[in-house]
């Protein structure tokens, strides 16, 4: 039975109202080391500039393709992998290791080995979001798989289900939830690794303005362009959550937030 | 610019007295609404030979001209970027640029995705010395003056004048032995960068070309100012030092009239 949950629109508007107060509130009286830190006022300002500039539009869709392109790819190698790894010991046995050894390198640390590797350097740039995504993606996978009912299975061979029906019936149903957790996971880390990326990526991108907005000190222009990856990446995470919630609406409540 | 990182500390109060190349010092003496900085010594100079076009391993390109719409590396806003456009405008050709910091486009160049790369010191030597690169041309063919500087904080100067006059009496005194002595200094330097594996004949030979000057003239001003037209051109600074209060030698005229601690 689906219950219906309560929400505080006004609360949410009243968190971002209250954050921006305290901001400019610290930032007007230099209390500690505010006095640094860019104005509200300062941000306004820069955002009206950057953000009616064709440069906004072009740094938006370079980043925006970059991220799909890298989650995209983070999916389409992670899921089955994971669902691989959760299901089959040996073939746990065979690539875990090897994915628990590469996961705590940060993204950062890659850049050179993605710049070596891809000839092109649009391609190195999605390969430093790749290792963000990709990670977590594979996780959640097997937690998925590892956390479907043994009962299914043994109820599957009963039924006499071979494998790869286990495989369709069972084990992709039962870790979708866990695998659009993964998803939306991947996405928010994806936007996180965006600086370390777009710093190879040369003339364009949310993460490279930031990039070359601080080698220049324009401090307030760094906080609209992460202003801008904040909206843009709530954004997807709410459509991914609202996918989700479309696919597997037997599992609402570890999909939402 | 790698002297950014430093820009960043001198604006946040943290660092009183930074040495940076002309591009760095420019963006901080534009930022004065946030900081008060004044520029008070050049500390050397060079007529272009820091400036140098690398093109990758086994390029097939011999001449600046053949780089017509070839994909450049530089480091957006530093003295190279400067000096790209100024190679562009003598040769009537245009480059395809890519902002990358030297790091990534010694990268870059290694992995034959960019044509040419024009960093800073040390990049395009290692570029050279690794093999990944061989230098195509020079700033020397166009008239291509960079300078390193010393910027202090005007609260700093305001509060310990002596310390930054005995500074720059320090200064002066390493300049006379530089330009008297490079083989002394060259060796002075190479002991001190001992842990870093630095072969001497890798410092000696910078003493050949660069300026190690007394005082801060007119043409080098003039310098200053064109970084600074072309850093508002591109939009990365929202405005020019204002040069009387920025430029500040009365300081560096202060310590010639002390003399030298020489021996």
């Amino acid at each position: 039975m689906r219950q219906k949950r309560r929400s505080y629109p006004l609360l949410r508007v009243l968190s971002l109202a209250v954050i921006v107060a305290a901001w400019d509130l610290l930032v007007r009286f230099r209390i500690y080391r505010f006095g640094y830190i860019p104005s509200p006022e300062s941000v306004v300002a820069a955002g009206a500039q950057y953000l009616t500039s064709n440069l906004f539009v072009t740094d938006t869709l370079a980043s925006t393709v970059r991220i799909l392109a890298a989650w995209g790819m983070s999916a389409l190698i992670g899921i089955p992998l994971g669902l691989l790894i959760g299901w089959k010991r040996w073939f746990n046995n065979l690539t875990f290791p090897v994915v628990e050894l590469l996961r705590p390198i940060p993204p950062i640390a890659w850049i050179p080995a993605g710049i070596l590797f891809f000839s092109q350097i649009e391609l190195s740039v999605i390969f430093i979001c790749f290792i963000g995504s990709f990670f977590p993606i594979v996780l959640n996978t097997i937690v998925g798989v590892r956390l479907i009912d043994r009962t299914h299975f043994r109820a599957a061979s009963c039924l006499g289900a071979r494998d790869w029906e286990v495989f369709r019936d069972v084990i992709v149903p039962g870790a979708l939830p866990s695998i659009v957790v993964g998803l939306a996971v991947g996405m928010g880390i994806n936007w996180m690794a965006l600086v370390a990326a777009e710093m190879i990526a040369g003339d364009r991108g949310l993460g490279y303005r930031i990039w070359e907005a601080y080698s220049l000190a324009q401090y307030p222009r760094i906080v609209v362009a992460m202003a801008v990856i904040g909206v843009i990446g709530a954004g997807m995470s709410v459509v991914i959550r609202y996918l989700g919630h479309k696919i597997v609406p037997w599992q609402q409540s570890t999909i939402r937030a | 610019m790698s002297g950014m990182p430093l820009v960043n500390n001198m604006l946040a109060g943290r660092v009183d007295i930074g040495i940076f190349g002309d591009m760095p010092s420019i963006v901080l003496g534009s930022k004065s609404q946030l900081a008060q900085t004044r520029l008070v010594a050049i500390i050397e100079a060079d007529h272009g030979e820091e400036a140098v076009i690398y093109v990758r391993k086994g390029s097939p390109i011999t001449s600046v001209k053949e780089l017509d719409g070839k994909t450049v590396s530089v480091p957006f806003g530093g003295f190279t970027h400067r000096f790209a456009e100024v190679v562009e405008a003598a040769e009537g050709i245009k480059f395809n640029f890519v902002g990358q910091s030297p790091e990534v486009g010694l990268s870059n160049l290694q992995a034959g995705k960019v044509d040419a790369f024009i960093p800073w010191n040390p990049y395009g030597r290692l570029a050279a010395a690794r093999g990944y690169g061989r230098p195509l041309a020079d700033g020397t063919k166009y008239n291509f003056w960079s300078l390193r500087d010393m910027v202090a904080s005007k609260e700093f100067i305001d509060k310990h004048p002596d310390i930054v006059v005995g500074w720059l009496r320090a200064e002066l005194d390493a300049h006379k032995m530089m330009r008297e002595q490079p083989d002394v200094c060259a060796k002075i330097i190479a002991e001190d960068w001992k842990k870093f594996d630095v072969p001497i004949d890798v410092i000696r030979p910078d003493f050949n070309y660069k300026i190690f000057p007394d005082d801060i003239p007119p043409e080098w001003r003039k310098v200053l100012v064109d970084g600074a037209a072309f850093l508002a051109a591109h939009k990365f600074i929202e405005k020019e030092p204002d040069w009387n209060d920025f430029i500040d030698d009365n300081l560096l005229k202060k310590a010639s009239a002390v003399p030298s601690q020489l021996k």
